[in-house]
C-alpha cells in the first residue's frame, strides 16, 4: 500500500473521529444547543444547563470513550504481535477482567481513594497478562491453548468480582454498568485519574512500534537479530497493562474493541505496527464514541450500556475470526 | 567460521540433547545437518546463532567466544531462519528492514540501509514481490524473502532451519542454487533438512547427528561410499551416472 493512500486513511480516520465526537457532543437525551452554550460560556454564566451538561456529562463521556477506545486498541494491536496470535485481545484473554477485579476490589477497601483505582487496575491487569505471559512463554500457545487460559482466568476474575460485590454491594457506583463496560458514570475525577497513564501508555506503546514489529516475527527471530526479547517483552507487557488498567479504571470491562479494531486496521493498512498502532488508537476512540452515541439514541429515553452494543458487534466478529483462522490458529 | 567445541546441552527438566559435540562451519562451504528427528539438528542451529548457551563446551565465532559478542554485534554475523512467520502483514520490503535492525541508530533508516535492503532484494530473487504482504507469498517466496532479511543483515554465516520443507521441487532446486551462490560470496551457509536427495546434491559438507553426538562428517559421496548414511537411515544408498551427471538413488535397507 502505498504512502499517499495511508495518508487518506489518516485523513479520514481523523475526520471521522472528530465528527463523531461532535456529535457525540451534540446528541442525546437532549439535543444540545450550541450558540446558548456559546452564550454562557461567554457571560462566564456557570448556572447554564447547557453548559453544565456539556462540561459534567457530555465531555467527560465523549473523552472517556475516545481515552478508552484509543487504550484498549493499542493493548489489543500489542497482544497480538506479542503473542502472535490473531484471537489475542484484552477480554478475549482476561486482561480486562483481571483489571476489573483489582479495581473492585480497590473501591471496596478504600471506597475513599480515587486515585487508586487506575493503579489498582492496572495491578489487575498486570497480573493477568504475566499469567498468560508464563505460561505461554516457550514457543507460544496455539490459539485454541491461549482462548482457553483467558477464559479460565476470565472466569476466576468474574468470581473474584462477584464475591467483591456480594460482600460490598455498594463498593461501586454502577457496579452492574461496570461489569459490561458503561461510559455512564465517566466522571471529571476518574478521567482525570485515567488519563495521564493512557497518554503515557500511548506514547510508550509508539515508540514500541519497532520493536514489536521485530517481536511479531518471533521470538527466535528477534533474538538473532540482537533485540533483546526479555527487557521488550517486559516493556510491552507493562504498556499494555498501563493502558487497559486505566481505561477499565472508569469505562468497566468494555469488551472486544481491543480485538475488532487492530484487525480492521491491519486489513487496510498492514502489519507495520508503527502505522498500526497510532491508526488503530484513533480507530478505536472512533469505534467506542460511535457505539456510545448509539446506545444512548437507540432505545431514547432509555440508556443501553455501550459494553453491550460493542459485544454485540464483538461476539460475531469473534466468531468469525475462529472460523477464518481454524485452519492456521485452532 | 562457527566452531563448536565440545558442547553438551540440555532443555530445562529434560535430558541432555548434546553431550560432547564440536563440529565447525565453515566459510564458503554450503553444510547439511542430517539425523532423525528429535536428535538435536535445529537446537544445533540455535546454539551456533548464540540463542541458546550450552551448559559445557564452547562456541567461538571467528576464533571469539560467541558469549562475548554483544548481541547486536554477534547479528551482523549470524542470521538465523528458523520458524518463518508467514501470517504476517508486513510487506517483503518491512521485513527485508528488520535485516538492518543490528545497524541502525535511533531506528532510524539511513541511506546506506535502503541500498542494502535493495540489494538484499534483488540478489534474493525476491525483489519484484516487494510491496507484497508476507501472507500472500508462495512457500518459495517465502523463502527468498527471510533470505533477504539475512542478505540486509549482512551476516557472513546464515543457518536455516528446514528451508525446503513444503517446497515443490522446482523451488527447492532454486533455494538450494541460490544458497550456492551465497556460498561462493564466501558465506557460512548451515542448512537443517530432511531431504536426502537435496542434501547429496547441493551439500559440500553433510553433518550426520544422531543420539547427541556428531556421528560423522564429510562429502556427500564419500559418506554415501562408506555406508555412513546407509547406517543413520537404514535405507540403501546409490550413486549413478547419466548423459555424465551424478545422480542419487535410494532404496530400502532389506529391499535388493
Amino acid at each position: 500500500m502505498g504512502r499517499s493512500s495511508d495518508k487518506l486513511i489518516w485523513a479520514l480516520l481523523g475526520t471521522l473521529l472528530l465528527v463523531l465526537m461532535l456529535l457525540g457532543l451534540t446528541l442525546g437525551a437532549t439535543v444540545l444547543d450550541w450558540p446558548a452554550v456559546w452564550q454562557a460560556w461567554q457571560t462566564g454564566d456557570t448556572t447554564s444547563t447547557e453548559l453544565r451538561i456539556l462540561l459534567w456529562s457530555r465531555l467527560p463521556r465523549v473523552l472517556g470513550g475516545v481515552l478508552a477506545g484509543a487504550a484498549l486498541a493499542a493493548a489489543g494491536v500489542i497482544l497480538q504481535a506479542m503473542l502472535g496470535n490473531p484471537l489475542a485481545g484484552p477480554n478475549v484473554l482476561g486482561v480486562n477482567a483481571g483489571a476489573g477485579f483489582l479495581v473492585l476490589l480497590a473501591a471496596a477497601l478504600w471506597p475513599d481513594a480515587g486515585a487508586l483505582l487506575p493503579v489498582a487496575a492496572f495491578m489487575g491487569a498486570l497480573l493477568a497478562v504475566g499469567i498468560l505471559l508464563l505460561l505461554t512463554i516457550r514457543g507460544g500457545a496455539s490459539g485454541t491453548a491461549l482462548v482457553l487460559l483467558g477464559v479460565a482466568l476470565t472466569t476466576i476474575f468474574s468470581a473474584g468480582m462477584d464475591c467483591v460485590l456480594l460482600f460490598w454491594p455498594d463498593a461501586y457506583v454502577g457496579a452492574a454498568s461496570f461489569l459490561v463496560g458503561s461510559l455512564a458514570y465517566v466522571t471529571p475525577e476518574r478521567l482525570c485519574f485515567a488519563a495521564p497513564y493512557i497518554l503515557l501508555g500511548l506514547a510508550l506503546a509508539v515508540l514500541l512500534a519497532r520493536e514489536l514489529n521485530l517481536l511479531s516475527l518471533g521470538v527466535d527471530m528477534a533474538s538473532s537479530l540482537g533485540q533483546n526479547v526479555r527487557a521488550v517483552r517486559a516493556a510491552l507487557l507493562l504498556v499494555a497493562a498501563l493502558l487497559v488498567g486505566a481505561a477499565v479504571s472508569f469505562a468497566g470491562l468494555l469488551s472486544f474493541v481491543g480485538l475488532i479494531v487492530p484487525h480492521i486496521m491491519r486489513f487496510l493498512l498492514g502489519g507495520d505496527n508503527r502505522l498500526l498502532l497510532p491508526a488503530s488508537a484513533l480507530g478505536g476512540a472512533a469505534l467506542v464514541v460511535a457505539a456510545d452515541m448509539l446506545a444512548r439514541l437507540l432505545f431514547a429515553p432509555y440508556e443501553l450500556s455501550v459494553g453491550i452494543l460493542l459485544a454485540a458487534l464483538g461476539g460475531p466478529f469473534f466468531i468469525y475470526l475462529v472460523i477464518r483462522n481454524r485452519s492456521k490458529v485452532l | 567460521m562457527i566452531e563448536l567445541q565440545n558442547i553438551s546441552f540440555a532443555y530445562p527438566g529434560e535430558l541432555p540433547l548434546m553431550q560432547g559435540l564440536s563440529c565447525r562451519l565453515r566459510r564458503g562451504r554450503l553444510t547439511v545437518l542430517l539425523g532423525p528427528n528429535g536428535c538435536g539438528k535445529s537446537t544445533l542451529l540455535r546454539l551456533a546463532a548464540g540463542l541458546l548457551r550450552p551448559s559445557t563446551g564452547e562456541i567461538l565465532l571467528d576464533g571469539r567466544p560467541i558469549s562475548q559478542y554483544k548481541p547486536r554485534e554477534a547479528a551482523k554475523q549470524v542470521a538465523l531462519l528458523g520458524q518463518l512467520n508467514n501470517r504476517t502483514e508486513l510487506t517483503v520490503r518491512q521485513l527485508a528492514e528488520m535485516g538492518r535492525y543490528p545497524y541502525r541508530v535511533w531506528g532510524r533508516l539511513r541511506a546506506e540501509d535502503k541500498l542494502r535492503v535493495d540489494m538484499a532484494l534483488e540478489q534474493a530473487g525476491i525483489a519484484r514481490c516487494a510491496e507484497r504482504r508476507i501472507s500472500t507469498l508462495s512457500g518459495g517466496q517465502l523463502q527468498r524473502a527471510y533470505i533477504a532479511l539475512a542478505l540486509a543483515q549482512d551476516a557472513a554465516a546464515v543457518l536455516l532451519d528446514e528451508p525446503t520443507a513444503w517446497l515443490d521441487i522446482s523451488a527447492r532446486f532454486e533455494i538450494m542454487g541460490l544458497l550456492l551462490q551465497l556460498c561462493a560470496e564466501g558465506r557460512t551457509i548451515a542448512v537443517v533438512m530432511h531431504e536426502l536427495d537435496l542434501a547429496l546434491e547441493f551439500a559440500d559438507e553433510l553433518m550426520l547427528l544422531d543420539g547427541g553426538r556428531l556421528q560423522v562428517t564429510g562429502s556427500p559421496a564419500d559418506l554415501a561410499a562408506d555406508g555412513s548414511l546407509e547406517r543413520l537411515f537404514g535405507i540403501r544408498v546409490q550413486a549413478g551416472t547419466a548423459e555424465g551427471r551424478r545422480f542419487w538413488a535410494f532404496a530400502p535397507a532389506e529391499r535388493q
